[in-house]
């Protein structure tokens, strides 16, 4: 199985919070708290989250927690 | 404290692919893939509805599992004020306190999961990454056998016996 190509999957969502399910992003928001208020709305579980570094974090390898 | 199963799942070991990170290739400085060993885990608090599922950073360095402070509000906990450790990250000092939250593992294909108790470190504060969850060595390595392989961007999670089983 290939690594999840995530600059690919994220391209033009800097910034938000989004959900990710089998290798697609499901959903998206601007905050966890949106975030998971749509997930919770529409009883998603098996979706996880993550937050998109915005194109400012661009040219800067993160490490660990940043 | 070892994990125990709550549903019947498929045997280990599971294996978890790397993912690409998100500064990597165009968006890394020297154009370079970065991959790292992320799992799905899920954080849940004393409702099991608010559980909160993120992709967390398997990080075999860090002491213990840590976590943003938003995730301690979705899932419903209050981490203990009164037992809150300063920790240095990266040259700066941050407080974490720490709550006990269940975690739970479903491998990347089939069904079932394990859970487990675990003391988790909420951080009040967090920074730009993108991890919102790292697994620690207390909390998430002394619960499997945990074994990384970069050549395969992989990850094994077997039983923590399998170690001994292995190796003694």
């Amino acid at each position: 199985m290939k690594p999840l190509p995530l600059p690919e999957l994220l391209k033009g969502l800097e910034g938000k919070w989004v959900a990710l399910r089998d290798g697609e992003v499901i959903a998206a928001a601007d905050s966890s708290d949106a975030l998971f208020k749509r997930l919770r709305a529409k009883r998603i579980q098996d979706a996880a989250v993550m937050r998109v570094p915005t194109e400012l974090d661009h040219g800067t390898e993160l490490v660990g927690l940043g | 404290m070892i994990a125990t199963d709550h549903v019947s799942r498929s045997p280990f070991p599971w294996l978890f692919t790397y993912v690409e990170d998100p500064i990597s290739g165009k968006n890394h400085p020297q154009g370079r893939t970065v991959y790292r060993p992320v799992v799905p885990v899920t954080l849940v608090g004393p409702e099991a509805e608010n559980a909160a599922t993120f992709l967390a950073l398997v990080d075999s360095g860090c002491e213990r599992c840590l976590a943003a402070p938003g995730i301690a509000r979705q899932i419903g906990v209050e981490p203990d004020a009164d037992q809150q450790v300063p920790m240095r990250i990266g040259g700066d000092t941050r407080m974490a306190r720490p709550a006990q939250v269940s975690l739970r593992l479903a491998p990347e294909q089939g069904e079932g999961h394990v859970e487990w108790l675990a003391e988790v470190d909420f951080f009040t504060e967090w920074t730009s990454s993108p991890w919102q969850v790292l697994l620690g060595q207390v909390g998430f390595f002394d619960q499997f056998t945990v074994t990384f392989s970069r050549g395969a961007r992989q990850l094994a999670i077997e039983s923590a016996e399998e170690f001994d089983r292995r190796w003694q």
